[in-house]
Protein backbone atom coordinates (compact mmCIF):
# COMPACT_ATOMS: atom_id res chain seq x y z
CA UNK A 1 0.00 0.00 0.00
CA UNK A 2 1.55 3.28 -1.13
CA UNK A 3 0.69 6.57 0.43
CA UNK A 4 -0.18 9.28 -2.04
CA UNK A 5 1.58 12.58 -2.19
CA UNK A 6 -0.66 14.12 0.47
CA UNK A 7 1.62 15.60 3.10
CA UNK A 8 1.71 13.33 6.09
CA UNK A 9 2.67 13.78 9.69
CA UNK A 10 5.35 11.12 9.33
CA UNK A 11 3.59 9.04 11.98
CA UNK A 12 5.67 6.11 13.09
CA UNK A 13 5.84 3.98 16.11
CA UNK A 14 8.47 3.98 18.76
CA UNK A 15 9.67 0.42 19.56
CA UNK A 16 7.69 0.25 22.83
CA UNK A 17 4.54 1.45 21.04
CA UNK A 18 5.14 -1.14 18.31
CA UNK A 19 5.39 -3.83 20.99
CA UNK A 20 2.21 -2.57 22.61
CA UNK A 21 0.10 -2.75 19.47
CA UNK A 22 1.67 -5.96 18.06
CA UNK A 23 2.30 -8.07 21.15
CA UNK A 24 2.16 -11.31 19.10
CA UNK A 25 4.59 -10.18 16.36
CA UNK A 26 7.96 -11.66 15.59
CA UNK A 27 10.68 -10.73 13.12
CA UNK A 28 13.20 -12.88 11.21
CA UNK A 29 16.32 -12.02 9.28
CA UNK A 30 17.10 -13.12 5.73
CA UNK A 31 18.13 -16.60 7.07
CA UNK A 32 14.65 -16.80 8.65
CA UNK A 33 16.24 -16.72 12.08
CA UNK A 34 14.13 -15.02 14.72
CA UNK A 35 15.47 -11.63 15.74
CA UNK A 36 12.62 -10.11 17.73
CA UNK A 37 9.55 -11.46 19.60
CA UNK A 38 6.52 -9.65 21.02
CA UNK A 39 5.82 -10.12 24.72
CA UNK A 40 2.52 -11.97 24.31
CA UNK A 41 3.92 -14.33 21.69
CA UNK A 42 6.86 -15.10 23.94
CA UNK A 43 4.43 -16.12 26.66
CA UNK A 44 2.63 -18.75 24.57
CA UNK A 45 5.54 -19.78 22.31
CA UNK A 46 8.55 -19.88 24.62
CA UNK A 47 10.75 -21.50 21.90
CA UNK A 48 10.37 -18.32 19.84
CA UNK A 49 13.51 -16.69 21.13
CA UNK A 50 16.04 -14.65 19.18
CA UNK A 51 18.35 -17.01 17.35
CA UNK A 52 15.79 -19.78 16.85
CA UNK A 53 14.88 -20.70 13.27
CA UNK A 54 11.39 -19.98 11.96
CA UNK A 55 10.94 -23.61 10.89
CA UNK A 56 11.84 -24.93 14.36
CA UNK A 57 9.04 -22.91 15.96
CA UNK A 58 6.29 -22.49 13.34
CA UNK A 59 4.81 -24.23 10.34
CA UNK A 60 3.69 -22.15 7.39
CA UNK A 61 0.15 -23.29 6.54
CA UNK A 62 -0.71 -20.54 4.05
CA UNK A 63 0.53 -19.48 1.62
CA UNK A 64 1.51 -23.07 0.87
CA UNK A 65 5.01 -22.16 -0.38
CA UNK A 66 8.60 -22.99 0.43
CA UNK A 67 10.08 -21.43 3.51
CA UNK A 68 12.52 -19.24 1.68
CA UNK A 69 13.28 -15.58 2.08
CA UNK A 70 12.83 -14.70 -1.60
CA UNK A 71 9.63 -16.76 -1.87
CA UNK A 72 8.21 -15.10 1.25
CA UNK A 73 9.04 -11.70 -0.19
CA UNK A 74 7.12 -12.63 -3.35
CA UNK A 75 4.08 -13.57 -1.25
CA UNK A 76 3.93 -10.51 0.94
CA UNK A 77 0.43 -9.67 -0.38
CA UNK A 78 -0.90 -12.98 0.97
CA UNK A 79 -2.75 -13.58 4.22
CA UNK A 80 -0.38 -15.62 6.36
CA UNK A 81 -1.56 -18.51 8.53
CA UNK A 82 1.02 -20.12 10.82
CA UNK A 83 0.80 -23.08 13.16
CA UNK A 84 2.68 -23.33 16.42
CA UNK A 85 2.78 -27.16 16.71
CA UNK A 86 3.90 -27.16 20.34
CA UNK A 87 0.62 -25.51 21.47
CA UNK A 88 -1.60 -26.12 18.40
CA UNK A 89 -2.22 -22.36 18.40
CA UNK A 90 -2.66 -20.84 14.96
CA UNK A 91 -1.63 -17.32 14.12
CA UNK A 92 -2.89 -15.21 11.26
CA UNK A 93 -1.64 -11.90 9.94
CA UNK A 94 0.56 -10.05 7.59
CA UNK A 95 4.16 -10.19 6.44
CA UNK A 96 5.83 -6.78 6.54
CA UNK A 97 9.33 -6.54 5.05
CA UNK A 98 11.37 -3.71 6.54
CA UNK A 99 14.81 -2.37 5.87
CA UNK A 100 14.51 -3.38 2.16
CA UNK A 101 13.53 -6.90 3.14
CA UNK A 102 16.55 -7.55 5.31
CA UNK A 103 14.06 -8.08 8.13
CA UNK A 104 10.66 -9.77 7.71
CA UNK A 105 8.17 -8.79 10.40
CA UNK A 106 5.21 -11.16 10.95
CA UNK A 107 2.37 -9.00 12.31
CA UNK A 108 0.22 -11.86 13.58
CA UNK A 109 -2.13 -12.67 16.39
CA UNK A 110 -3.87 -15.90 17.52
CA UNK A 111 -6.67 -17.19 15.33
CA UNK A 112 -9.39 -18.57 17.63
CA UNK A 113 -12.34 -20.35 16.09
CA UNK A 114 -14.48 -20.51 19.20
CA UNK A 115 -14.97 -18.74 22.50
CA UNK A 116 -13.76 -21.72 24.49
CA UNK A 117 -10.37 -21.46 22.77
CA UNK A 118 -9.35 -18.68 25.17
CA UNK A 119 -9.74 -21.02 28.12
CA UNK A 120 -8.50 -24.07 26.19
CA UNK A 121 -5.21 -22.43 25.23
CA UNK A 122 -4.91 -20.68 28.57
CA UNK A 123 -4.92 -17.27 26.90
CA UNK A 124 -5.47 -14.07 28.81
CA UNK A 125 -7.54 -11.51 26.94
CA UNK A 126 -5.29 -8.80 28.29
CA UNK A 127 -2.57 -10.22 26.04
CA UNK A 128 -4.62 -9.07 23.06
CA UNK A 129 -4.23 -5.48 21.90
CA UNK A 130 -7.52 -3.62 21.94
CA UNK A 131 -7.44 -3.00 18.19
CA UNK A 132 -7.21 -6.73 17.48
CA UNK A 133 -10.57 -7.93 16.09
CA UNK A 134 -9.87 -11.47 17.25
CA UNK A 135 -11.89 -11.10 20.45
CA UNK A 136 -14.69 -9.33 18.60
CA UNK A 137 -14.90 -12.32 16.29
CA UNK A 138 -15.26 -14.58 19.28
CA UNK A 139 -18.39 -12.68 20.22
CA UNK A 140 -19.80 -13.27 16.75
CA UNK A 141 -18.93 -16.94 16.87
CA UNK A 142 -20.46 -17.24 20.33
CA UNK A 143 -23.60 -15.43 19.17
CA UNK A 144 -23.92 -17.95 16.37
CA UNK A 145 -23.52 -20.82 18.80
CA UNK A 146 -26.18 -19.29 20.96
CA UNK A 147 -28.56 -18.76 18.06
CA UNK A 148 -28.05 -22.37 17.06
CA UNK A 149 -28.65 -23.55 20.62
CA UNK A 150 -31.81 -21.40 20.76
CA UNK A 151 -33.03 -22.88 17.49
CA UNK A 152 -32.40 -26.40 18.74
CA UNK A 153 -34.23 -25.72 21.97
CA UNK A 154 -37.11 -24.11 20.13
CA UNK A 155 -37.24 -27.06 17.75
CA UNK A 156 -37.29 -29.45 20.72
CA UNK A 157 -40.07 -27.54 22.40
CA UNK A 158 -42.08 -27.44 19.18
CA UNK A 159 -41.54 -31.15 18.62
CA UNK A 160 -42.75 -31.85 22.14
CA UNK A 161 -45.74 -29.60 21.71
CA UNK A 162 -46.61 -31.16 18.38
CA UNK A 163 -46.63 -34.59 19.98
CA UNK A 164 -48.87 -33.28 22.76
CA UNK A 165 -51.16 -31.63 20.25
CA UNK A 166 -51.38 -34.80 18.21
CA UNK A 167 -52.28 -36.82 21.28
CA UNK A 168 -54.85 -34.22 22.34
CA UNK A 169 -56.25 -34.23 18.82
CA UNK A 170 -56.65 -37.97 18.87
CA UNK A 171 -58.37 -37.79 22.23
CA UNK A 172 -60.69 -35.13 20.88
CA UNK A 173 -61.38 -37.16 17.76
CA UNK A 174 -62.25 -40.20 19.87
CA UNK A 175 -64.49 -38.11 22.09
CA UNK A 176 -66.05 -36.49 19.07
CA UNK A 177 -66.77 -39.85 17.44
CA UNK A 178 -68.23 -41.10 20.70
CA UNK A 179 -70.38 -38.01 21.03
CA UNK A 180 -71.54 -38.27 17.44
CA UNK A 181 -72.59 -41.86 18.03
CA UNK A 182 -74.42 -40.91 21.20
CA UNK A 183 -76.06 -37.93 19.50
CA UNK A 184 -77.12 -40.15 16.62
CA UNK A 185 -78.55 -42.71 18.98
CA UNK A 186 -80.29 -40.03 21.02
CA UNK A 187 -81.75 -38.44 17.91
CA UNK A 188 -82.90 -41.62 16.22
CA UNK A 189 -84.11 -43.65 19.14
CA UNK A 190 -87.86 -43.96 19.47
CA UNK A 191 -87.36 -43.50 23.18
CA UNK A 192 -87.62 -40.06 24.72
CA UNK A 193 -84.29 -38.80 26.05
CA UNK A 194 -84.13 -35.96 28.57
CA UNK A 195 -80.99 -34.26 29.81
CA UNK A 196 -81.41 -32.12 32.91
CA UNK A 197 -79.00 -30.15 35.02
CA UNK A 198 -78.01 -31.39 38.46
CA UNK A 199 -81.22 -29.97 39.95
CA UNK A 200 -83.46 -31.64 37.41
CA UNK A 201 -84.18 -28.75 35.06
CA UNK A 202 -84.36 -29.69 31.40
CA UNK A 203 -81.41 -28.70 29.21
CA UNK A 204 -82.09 -30.87 26.23
CA UNK A 205 -84.62 -33.34 24.87
CA UNK A 206 -84.56 -35.41 21.69
CA UNK A 207 -87.15 -35.73 18.95
CA UNK A 208 -88.48 -38.88 20.58
CA UNK A 209 -89.45 -36.76 23.58
CA UNK A 210 -91.33 -34.35 21.35
CA UNK A 211 -93.11 -37.22 19.60
CA UNK A 212 -94.11 -38.74 22.93
CA UNK A 213 -95.11 -35.63 24.85
CA UNK A 214 -95.95 -33.09 22.16
CA UNK A 215 -93.56 -30.56 23.72
CA UNK A 216 -90.61 -29.11 21.78
CA UNK A 217 -87.24 -28.40 23.37
CA UNK A 218 -87.89 -24.64 23.35
CA UNK A 219 -91.07 -25.14 25.33
CA UNK A 220 -89.61 -27.34 28.04
CA UNK A 221 -86.14 -25.91 28.55
CA UNK A 222 -85.40 -25.04 32.21
CA UNK A 223 -88.60 -26.71 33.44
CA UNK A 224 -88.75 -29.96 35.40
CA UNK A 225 -90.23 -32.91 33.49
CA UNK A 226 -92.60 -33.77 36.36
CA UNK A 227 -94.27 -30.37 36.45
CA UNK A 228 -95.12 -30.72 32.75
CA UNK A 229 -96.00 -34.32 32.36
CA UNK A 230 -97.49 -35.74 35.51
CA UNK A 231 -101.22 -36.38 35.53
CA UNK A 232 -103.52 -36.17 38.58
CA UNK A 233 -103.65 -39.98 38.58
CA UNK A 234 -99.87 -40.32 38.61
CA UNK A 235 -98.72 -42.44 41.52
CA UNK A 236 -97.57 -40.06 44.26
CA UNK A 237 -95.15 -42.57 45.76
CA UNK A 238 -93.41 -42.95 42.42
CA UNK A 239 -93.12 -39.16 42.09
CA UNK A 240 -91.63 -38.92 45.56
CA UNK A 241 -89.12 -41.68 44.78
CA UNK A 242 -87.93 -39.76 41.71
CA UNK A 243 -87.63 -36.47 43.60
CA UNK A 244 -85.65 -38.08 46.39
CA UNK A 245 -83.30 -39.81 43.94
CA UNK A 246 -82.47 -36.52 42.17
CA UNK A 247 -81.92 -34.83 45.53
CA UNK A 248 -79.60 -37.60 46.65
CA UNK A 249 -77.86 -37.83 43.29
CA UNK A 250 -78.67 -41.46 42.56
CA UNK A 251 -80.21 -43.11 39.53
CA UNK A 252 -83.70 -44.59 39.52
CA UNK A 253 -85.90 -46.81 37.41
CA UNK A 254 -89.70 -46.46 37.59
CA UNK A 255 -92.92 -47.04 35.67
CA UNK A 256 -95.18 -44.04 35.73
CA UNK A 257 -98.32 -42.67 34.16
CA UNK A 258 -97.83 -39.34 32.35
CA UNK A 259 -99.94 -37.20 30.14
CA UNK A 260 -99.03 -35.46 26.90
CA UNK A 261 -99.58 -31.87 25.99
CA UNK A 262 -102.95 -32.84 24.48
CA UNK A 263 -103.97 -34.73 27.61
CA UNK A 264 -103.35 -38.25 26.27
CA UNK A 265 -102.42 -40.55 29.16
CA UNK A 266 -99.57 -42.93 28.59
CA UNK A 267 -97.38 -45.24 30.60
CA UNK A 268 -93.60 -45.00 30.47
CA UNK A 269 -90.60 -46.49 32.17
CA UNK A 270 -87.99 -43.96 33.22
CA UNK A 271 -84.37 -45.05 33.50
CA UNK A 272 -82.43 -42.09 34.99
CA UNK A 273 -78.74 -41.82 35.79
CA UNK A 274 -76.56 -39.00 37.17
CA UNK A 275 -73.66 -37.78 34.96
CA UNK A 276 -70.50 -36.75 36.79
CA UNK A 277 -67.55 -34.59 35.74
CA UNK A 278 -63.87 -35.55 36.25
CA UNK A 279 -64.06 -34.24 39.80
CA UNK A 280 -66.93 -36.60 40.55
CA UNK A 281 -69.52 -33.83 40.87
CA UNK A 282 -72.94 -34.38 39.35
CA UNK A 283 -73.44 -32.03 36.43
CA UNK A 284 -76.46 -33.61 34.74
CA UNK A 285 -79.12 -36.28 34.89
CA UNK A 286 -79.99 -38.28 31.83
CA UNK A 287 -83.32 -40.05 31.60
CA UNK A 288 -84.57 -42.43 28.94
CA UNK A 289 -88.33 -42.81 28.79
CA UNK A 290 -89.89 -45.77 26.98
CA UNK A 291 -93.57 -45.79 26.15
CA UNK A 292 -95.08 -48.92 27.68
CA UNK A 293 -98.70 -47.99 27.19
CA UNK A 294 -99.19 -50.82 24.68
CA UNK A 295 -97.60 -53.27 27.08
CA UNK A 296 -99.76 -51.98 29.87
CA UNK A 297 -102.84 -52.41 27.66
CA UNK A 298 -101.72 -55.93 26.69
CA UNK A 299 -101.25 -56.67 30.34
CA UNK A 300 -104.76 -55.42 31.04
CA UNK A 301 -106.11 -57.49 28.19
CA UNK A 302 -104.29 -60.57 29.38
CA UNK A 303 -105.47 -59.95 32.89
CA UNK A 304 -109.08 -59.60 31.65
CA UNK A 305 -108.79 -62.70 29.49
CA UNK A 306 -107.38 -64.65 32.39
CA UNK A 307 -110.23 -63.73 34.69
CA UNK A 308 -112.78 -64.59 31.97
CA UNK A 309 -111.07 -67.91 31.53
CA UNK A 310 -111.19 -68.49 35.22
CA UNK A 311 -114.88 -67.60 35.32
CA UNK A 312 -115.66 -70.05 32.49
CA UNK A 313 -113.54 -72.64 34.20
CA UNK A 314 -115.45 -72.14 37.39
CA UNK A 315 -118.76 -72.54 35.56
CA UNK A 316 -117.49 -75.66 33.84
CA UNK A 317 -116.26 -77.15 37.06
CA UNK A 318 -119.55 -76.37 38.75
CA UNK A 319 -121.29 -78.05 35.88
CA UNK A 320 -119.01 -81.12 36.10
CA UNK A 321 -119.70 -81.26 39.78
CA UNK A 322 -123.42 -81.15 39.15
CA UNK A 323 -123.19 -84.00 36.56
CA UNK A 324 -121.34 -86.16 39.07
CA UNK A 325 -124.00 -85.39 41.65
CA UNK A 326 -126.75 -86.32 39.19
CA UNK A 327 -125.05 -89.58 38.22
CA UNK A 328 -124.70 -90.38 41.85
CA UNK A 329 -128.35 -89.64 42.45
CA UNK A 330 -129.36 -91.79 39.46
CA UNK A 331 -127.27 -94.69 40.76
CA UNK A 332 -128.83 -94.27 44.20
CA UNK A 333 -132.26 -94.41 42.63
CA UNK A 334 -131.31 -97.57 40.66
CA UNK A 335 -130.08 -99.21 43.85
CA UNK A 336 -133.36 -98.30 45.60
CA UNK A 337 -135.27 -99.79 42.66
CA UNK A 338 -133.13 -102.98 42.85
CA UNK A 339 -131.62 -102.27 39.51
CA UNK A 340 -128.04 -102.28 38.40
CA UNK A 341 -126.60 -98.79 38.70
CA UNK A 342 -126.71 -96.97 35.40
CA UNK A 343 -123.26 -95.42 35.87
CA UNK A 344 -121.20 -98.21 37.43
CA UNK A 345 -117.92 -96.32 36.90
CA UNK A 346 -119.27 -93.57 39.08
CA UNK A 347 -120.65 -95.98 41.68
CA UNK A 348 -117.74 -95.62 44.02
CA UNK A 349 -117.30 -91.96 43.14
CA UNK A 350 -117.54 -89.70 45.99
CA UNK A 351 -119.23 -86.44 45.36
CA UNK A 352 -116.66 -83.67 45.80
CA UNK A 353 -117.23 -82.08 49.12
CA UNK A 354 -115.89 -78.68 48.23
CA UNK A 355 -116.75 -76.54 45.20
CA UNK A 356 -113.90 -75.23 42.96
CA UNK A 357 -111.97 -72.35 44.40
CA UNK A 358 -113.16 -68.85 43.73
CA UNK A 359 -110.77 -66.51 41.88
CA UNK A 360 -108.45 -64.53 44.18
CA UNK A 361 -109.66 -61.21 42.91
CA UNK A 362 -113.19 -60.06 42.98
CA UNK A 363 -113.52 -59.08 39.34
CA UNK B 1 -34.09 -5.90 27.00
CA UNK B 2 -32.50 -8.79 25.23
CA UNK B 3 -33.95 -12.25 25.51
CA UNK B 4 -31.24 -13.70 27.71
CA UNK B 5 -32.47 -11.64 30.67
CA UNK B 6 -36.02 -12.95 30.31
CA UNK B 7 -34.69 -16.45 29.74
CA UNK B 8 -32.79 -16.10 32.98
CA UNK B 9 -36.00 -15.29 34.86
CA UNK B 10 -37.63 -18.30 33.22
CA UNK B 11 -34.71 -20.60 34.11
CA UNK B 12 -34.64 -19.50 37.71
CA UNK B 13 -38.41 -19.85 38.22
CA UNK B 14 -38.55 -23.22 36.43
CA UNK B 15 -35.55 -24.51 38.39
CA UNK B 16 -37.03 -23.68 41.79
CA UNK B 17 -40.79 -23.80 41.18
CA UNK B 18 -41.45 -25.81 38.03
CA UNK B 19 -42.87 -25.12 34.59
CA UNK B 20 -46.45 -24.66 35.73
CA UNK B 21 -45.59 -21.78 38.05
CA UNK B 22 -43.66 -20.16 35.21
CA UNK B 23 -46.61 -20.51 32.86
CA UNK B 24 -48.82 -18.92 35.52
CA UNK B 25 -46.38 -16.01 35.87
CA UNK B 26 -46.33 -15.51 32.11
CA UNK B 27 -50.13 -15.53 32.02
CA UNK B 28 -50.34 -13.06 34.88
CA UNK B 29 -47.75 -10.83 33.20
CA UNK B 30 -49.69 -11.02 29.94
CA UNK B 31 -46.58 -12.32 28.19
CA UNK B 32 -47.37 -14.73 25.38
CA UNK B 33 -43.89 -15.72 24.24
CA UNK B 34 -43.13 -19.40 23.86
CA UNK B 35 -39.37 -19.00 24.15
CA UNK B 36 -37.13 -15.97 24.49
CA UNK B 37 -34.47 -15.79 21.79
CA UNK B 38 -31.19 -14.98 23.54
CA UNK B 39 -30.02 -12.06 21.43
CA UNK B 40 -33.37 -10.70 20.34
CA UNK B 41 -34.48 -7.37 21.77
CA UNK B 42 -37.75 -7.48 23.73
CA UNK B 43 -39.72 -4.59 25.20
CA UNK B 44 -38.34 -3.60 28.61
CA UNK B 45 -41.90 -3.58 29.99
CA UNK B 46 -42.06 -7.31 29.40
CA UNK B 47 -39.19 -7.89 31.82
CA UNK B 48 -40.71 -5.63 34.43
CA UNK B 49 -44.11 -7.30 34.04
CA UNK B 50 -42.51 -10.69 34.46
CA UNK B 51 -40.69 -9.58 37.60
CA UNK B 52 -43.87 -8.03 39.02
CA UNK B 53 -45.91 -11.14 38.21
CA UNK B 54 -43.23 -13.41 39.68
CA UNK B 55 -43.25 -11.30 42.81
CA UNK B 56 -47.01 -11.63 43.19
CA UNK B 57 -47.18 -15.33 42.30
CA UNK B 58 -44.20 -16.32 44.46
CA UNK B 59 -45.07 -13.90 47.24
CA UNK B 60 -41.55 -12.46 47.33
CA UNK B 61 -40.62 -8.76 47.32
CA UNK B 62 -39.37 -7.52 43.94
CA UNK B 63 -36.01 -6.27 45.28
CA UNK B 64 -35.14 -9.64 46.81
CA UNK B 65 -36.31 -11.37 43.65
CA UNK B 66 -34.12 -9.14 41.48
CA UNK B 67 -31.05 -9.81 43.66
CA UNK B 68 -31.64 -13.57 43.54
CA UNK B 69 -32.17 -13.30 39.83
CA UNK B 70 -28.91 -11.34 39.35
CA UNK B 71 -26.99 -14.12 41.06
CA UNK B 72 -28.71 -16.82 39.07
CA UNK B 73 -28.13 -14.92 35.86
CA UNK B 74 -24.36 -14.67 36.34
CA UNK B 75 -23.91 -18.18 37.68
CA UNK B 76 -26.18 -20.04 35.26
CA UNK B 77 -27.72 -18.06 32.43
CA UNK B 78 -24.69 -16.04 31.30
CA UNK B 79 -22.43 -19.00 31.92
CA UNK B 80 -24.46 -21.00 29.40
CA UNK B 81 -25.19 -18.17 27.02
CA UNK B 82 -21.72 -16.69 26.77
CA UNK B 83 -19.82 -19.92 27.30
CA UNK B 84 -16.10 -19.34 27.05
CA UNK B 85 -16.48 -15.58 26.91
CA UNK B 86 -17.37 -15.54 30.60
CA UNK B 87 -14.17 -17.28 31.59
CA UNK B 88 -12.26 -15.13 29.11
CA UNK B 89 -13.60 -12.08 30.92
CA UNK B 90 -11.06 -12.24 33.69
CA UNK B 91 -9.61 -14.40 36.41
CA UNK B 92 -10.77 -12.26 39.34
CA UNK B 93 -13.73 -10.09 40.24
CA UNK B 94 -11.94 -6.76 39.68
CA UNK B 95 -10.37 -7.96 36.44
CA UNK B 96 -13.78 -9.07 35.20
CA UNK B 97 -15.38 -5.73 36.12
CA UNK B 98 -12.55 -3.83 34.44
CA UNK B 99 -13.10 -5.82 31.24
CA UNK B 100 -16.88 -5.39 31.38
CA UNK B 101 -17.00 -2.14 29.35
CA UNK B 102 -15.17 -3.78 26.43
CA UNK B 103 -17.43 -6.80 26.69
CA UNK B 104 -20.51 -4.63 26.30
CA UNK B 105 -18.92 -2.65 23.48
CA UNK B 106 -18.47 -5.92 21.59
CA UNK B 107 -22.12 -6.80 22.30
CA UNK B 108 -23.11 -3.50 20.68
CA UNK B 109 -20.83 -4.24 17.71
CA UNK B 110 -22.35 -7.66 17.11
CA UNK B 111 -25.95 -6.71 17.95
CA UNK B 112 -26.55 -3.06 17.06
CA UNK B 113 -30.20 -3.35 18.15
CA UNK B 114 -29.35 -4.11 21.74
CA UNK B 115 -28.80 -1.38 24.26
CA UNK B 116 -26.61 -2.88 26.93
CA UNK B 117 -25.80 -0.88 30.04
CA UNK B 118 -22.50 0.99 30.32
CA UNK B 119 -20.28 0.08 33.21
CA UNK B 120 -17.14 1.91 34.29
CA UNK B 121 -14.71 1.31 37.15
CA UNK B 122 -12.98 4.04 39.14
CA UNK B 123 -11.19 4.25 42.47
CA UNK B 124 -9.84 0.73 42.05
CA UNK B 125 -8.25 -0.44 45.29
CA UNK B 126 -6.97 -3.82 46.48
CA UNK B 127 -10.34 -4.82 47.91
CA UNK B 128 -12.85 -2.36 46.49
CA UNK B 129 -13.76 -0.23 43.53
CA UNK B 130 -16.46 2.17 42.43
CA UNK B 131 -18.71 0.73 39.77
CA UNK B 132 -20.63 3.25 37.68
CA UNK B 133 -23.77 1.86 36.10
CA UNK B 134 -25.37 3.89 33.35
CA UNK B 135 -28.56 2.78 31.65
CA UNK B 136 -31.74 4.23 30.20
CA UNK B 137 -33.66 1.60 32.19
CA UNK B 138 -35.00 2.17 35.66
CA UNK B 139 -35.56 -0.29 38.44
CA UNK B 140 -32.72 -2.73 37.91
CA UNK B 141 -30.42 -1.54 40.71
CA UNK B 142 -31.05 -4.65 42.80
CA UNK B 143 -30.45 -6.83 39.78
CA UNK B 144 -26.95 -5.33 39.52
CA UNK B 145 -26.39 -5.95 43.24
CA UNK B 146 -27.30 -9.59 42.59
CA UNK B 147 -24.94 -9.73 39.61
CA UNK B 148 -22.03 -8.54 41.75
CA UNK B 149 -22.84 -11.08 44.47
CA UNK B 150 -23.02 -13.79 41.83
CA UNK B 151 -19.68 -12.74 40.35
CA UNK B 152 -18.19 -12.92 43.83
CA UNK B 153 -19.38 -16.53 44.08
CA UNK B 154 -18.05 -17.22 40.60
CA UNK B 155 -14.58 -16.08 41.64
CA UNK B 156 -14.79 -17.69 45.07
CA UNK B 157 -14.82 -14.49 47.05
CA UNK B 158 -17.53 -12.84 49.08
CA UNK B 159 -18.51 -9.67 47.26
CA UNK B 160 -20.96 -6.93 48.22
CA UNK B 161 -22.33 -3.97 46.30
CA UNK B 162 -23.47 -0.95 48.29
CA UNK B 163 -25.44 1.77 46.57
CA UNK B 164 -23.56 5.05 47.05
CA UNK B 165 -25.59 7.11 44.63
CA UNK B 166 -28.91 6.24 43.10
CA UNK B 167 -30.44 7.47 39.89
CA UNK B 168 -33.87 6.84 41.40
CA UNK B 169 -32.98 9.43 44.04
CA UNK B 170 -31.81 12.04 41.59
CA UNK B 171 -28.17 11.11 40.94
CA UNK B 172 -26.84 11.08 37.38
CA UNK B 173 -26.43 7.33 37.52
CA UNK B 174 -26.20 4.47 40.00
CA UNK B 175 -22.85 4.26 41.76
CA UNK B 176 -21.93 1.13 43.70
CA UNK B 177 -19.15 0.54 46.15
CA UNK B 178 -18.03 -2.98 45.29
CA UNK B 179 -16.06 -4.70 48.02
CA UNK B 180 -14.55 -8.16 48.06
CA UNK B 181 -12.43 -10.26 50.29
CA UNK B 182 -9.25 -11.58 48.77
CA UNK B 183 -9.97 -15.08 47.54
CA UNK B 184 -8.64 -17.87 49.68
CA UNK B 185 -5.72 -19.17 47.66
Amino acid sequence: MKLSAIPTLEIGLAPDQFHAVFPFHFAVDSDLRIVQVGASLARYCPEATPGALFKDVFQLIRPDVALDHAVLMENQQQLFLLLHPASSLRFRGQLLPVDSGRVLVFLVSPWLGEANAIARFGLNINDFPIHDPGLDLLHIVQAQHQALADSKELANRLTGQRAELRAANERLRDQDAEQRKLALIAALTTNAVVLTDARGRIEWVNDGFTRLTGYSLAEVRAQTPGSLLQAPETNAATVELMRRSVREGVGFSVEILNQSRLGRKYWITIEAKPIRNDAGEITHFMAIQSDITARKEDEDRIRNAMSELERVNRVMMNREHRVLELKHEVNELCREMGRTPLYPSAASDRVPVTPPPTPPHGE
Amino acid sequence: MYGMVNRGIEQMVVLHHGVEVWERIKREAGVDVEMFISNEAYADEMTFQLVAAASSVLGAPQDALLRAFGEHWVLRTAEEGYGGLMSAGGSSLPEFLLNLPNFHTRVVMVFPNLQPPRFACTDVGPNSLHLHYRTHRAGLTHFVVGLIQGLGKRFGTEATATVLESKAEGADHDLFLVEWKSPVA
